[in-house]
């Protein structure tokens, strides 16, 4: 009887230490399929309900088709692999554009009385403009070629790492700058050594952010700007009521990003091997 | 040569707070013999960490002057080497290439490399040889302020300044520690200010024991140590011992704002 009484009282406090949801005991391979599988299929009665004109909503199956197809125009070449290529090209050069003019601001802003009260309000007043009013202007400077998209995707990126930048600098540990201070470390070394060192993790929360943001920007800019790249591809297919593609375009560009995003955090958790990287998700 | 290690003369810093001006440090005045091991104990806020710092050249007195072998302290004097409470290490440099920084700050990368021999040797008197190569994320908290001792010896400093330096370590640890700094300092007979909030360190490491007031910050007492050197872990239980905690533990109390009730018992 009272050993009874025991195995009631053991599961029930198995029961209680085990306060994990449902989510968390299944293996999440299983649960991201599962999920994937529900939505397609909610996507596929919604598409062949009658409900959403195909011009809105493909069915699942024509969109993997275009996907498809536009898988093997890559692999054959030609046109899309080259739309594919300028994208890629023009969203690593904005990302780039971004580093530089991002960390560069971001040092001028922290370390410098001007950068601090004369430029920042300029700065953030301008972050404060939504930056596709902006695009006529690079599309007048730089053409229809890819420095217009560059421009404009860089300009739209580099924002959250002058943020990220300044952030990082000007939040560098008390003790640590008392111990360089002691030892009678000149202001770049303490700049080189302490500052640039401990605002990496800043640096890289930005670098991860701008990343998506280079891509959106660039895109953007092809969709204003024209060009040969994927997003003005996207745009056609739009134009001609090409929903499927459009689909298949917008999957390949969301990949696109990703991949960005992920070689970025893989090269914070290589040169930031010290902490947990700060953010893991996508930023705004 | 004649001129005292370190002297401190009519010390005296005034903070400008919001609620007006804090006197954190009145009137202080001391003098250190070369080789000579001092301790400055009291209440928190009483300033002791702030005096350390002035004779760091951390920061300035309001009022007064510090001397560091007869020059006067406006900046960080080189002779100096600092000890915080915590080890304030470099995540991003390994232990070895932590304890090379000053080195490497006064002259150069290609100097600290030269000293790397140096370096082991004072990582092997921690027990910390094996460690070299790991990052300070890698070691335990009182592992991290071993070698943050190491770090300060590298560039062999003639004044130690150490600021509540094990208080955050527990009691076994730091009793280990202020045993290996005992003999660290014994064999080189350095100059060494402690600021600390614990009685039996504080006796145990000093030749002298500054006792401070709160609020404003003022020596109210000194009890000389005069126990053999070097010190044993042993000489902790002696009545002797017991009588130089005991009589700064008095001093203490008559400096101390406890309140109205507390001391009656």
């Amino acid at each position: 009887m009272s050993s009874q009484l025991d195995t009631a009282k053991v599961t029930e406090s198995t029961k209680l230490l085990d306060r994990r949801s449902i989510w968390e005991r299944i293996p999440r391979s299983v649960s991201l399929t599962g999920f994937l599988l529900v939505v397609l299929g909610l996507w596929q009665i919604l598409a062949t309900s009658g409900w959403v004109s195909p011009f809105i909503l493909p069915t699942p199956a024509a969109a993997f088709d275009a996907l498809l197809s536009f898988c093997i125009a890559v692999f054959e070449g030609g046109a899309l692999r080259q739309a594919l290529v300028i994208t890629v090209v023009e969203a690593l050069l904005a990302f780039v554009l971004a580093v530089i003019l991002g960390v560069g601001f971001g040092f001028i802003v922290a370390e410098s009385a001007f950068g601090r009260i004369v430029l920042l309000p300029f700065l953030v007043a301008l972050n404060a403009a939504p930056k596709v009013v902006f695009a006529p202007v690079f599309i007048a400077a730089l053409g229809f070629g890819i420095g217009s998209k560059v421009a404009l995707g860089a300009f739209i990126a580099f924002f959250p790492l002058l943020v990220d930048t300044a952030a990082g600098l000007a939040t560098t540990d008390r003790d640590k700058s008392q111990l360089f201070r002691s030892l009678r470390a000149s202001r770049m070394q303490t700049l080189r050594m302490l500052q640039l060192p401990s605002s990496l993790p800043f640096i890289f929360a930005g670098m991860k952010t701008a990343s998506v943001l280079a891509v959106v920007g660039v895109v953007i800019g092809e969709f204003l700007g024209g060009g040969r790249g994927l997003g003005q591809q996207t745009k056609i297919a739009g134009d001609l009521l090409a929903t499927d593609r459009v689909y298949a375009y917008g999957f390949v560009l969301a990949v696109l990003g990703y991949l960005f995003f992920a070689a970025v955090a893989f090269a914070e958790r290589r040169v930031v091997f010290w902490q947990r990287p700060h953010g893991t998700t996508t930023g705004s | 040569m004649d001129s005292p290690a370190v002297s401190v003369e009519d010390v005296t810093k005034i903070f400008n707070t919001k609620s007006g001006a804090v006197v954190a440090l009145q009137d202080i005045s001391v003098t250190l013999a070369a080789g000579e091991f001092i301790s400055l104990i009291g209440p928190s806020g009483c300033g002791k960490s702030t005096l350390l710092n002035i004779i760091g050249g951390l920061t300035s007195a309001t009022a007064g002057k510090v001397l560091v072998h007869g020059a006067s302290v406006t900046a960080p004097p080189e002779e100096a080497g600092m000890m915080f409470q915590k080890p304030v290490l470099l995540e991003w440099r390994t232990i070895l290439s932590n304890v090379l920084l000053p080195i490497e700050l006064k002259s150069g990368k290609r100097e600290s490399t030269r000293h790397t021999e140096r370096a082991m040797d004072l990582l092997s008197a921690v027990g910390l040889a094996d460690f070299a190569a790991k990052y300070p994320h890698e070691l335990s908290g009182g592992m991290q302020q071993r070698a943050a001792i190491c770090r300060m010896l590298i560039s062999d400093p003639q004044l130690l300044l150490l600021d509540e330096p094990f208080g955050a370590l527990d009691e076994l640890t730091r009793e280990q520690l202020n045993l290996q700094l005992d003999r660290i300092v014994e064999g080189v007979h350095k100059t060494s200010i402690l600021v600390t909030h614990s009685i039996s360190e504080g006796t145990f490491l000093s030749d002298r024991v500054l006792v401070m007031s709160a609020r404003p910050g003022r020596v109210i007492g000194v009890v000389d140590v005069d126990l053999p050197r070097p010190r044993t872990l042993d000489m902790m239980q002696t009545g002797e011992f017991l009588t130089l905690t005991n009589r700064v533990r008095l001093l203490l109390e008559s400096g101390h704002d406890f309140g109205d009730e507390a001391i009656s018992a």
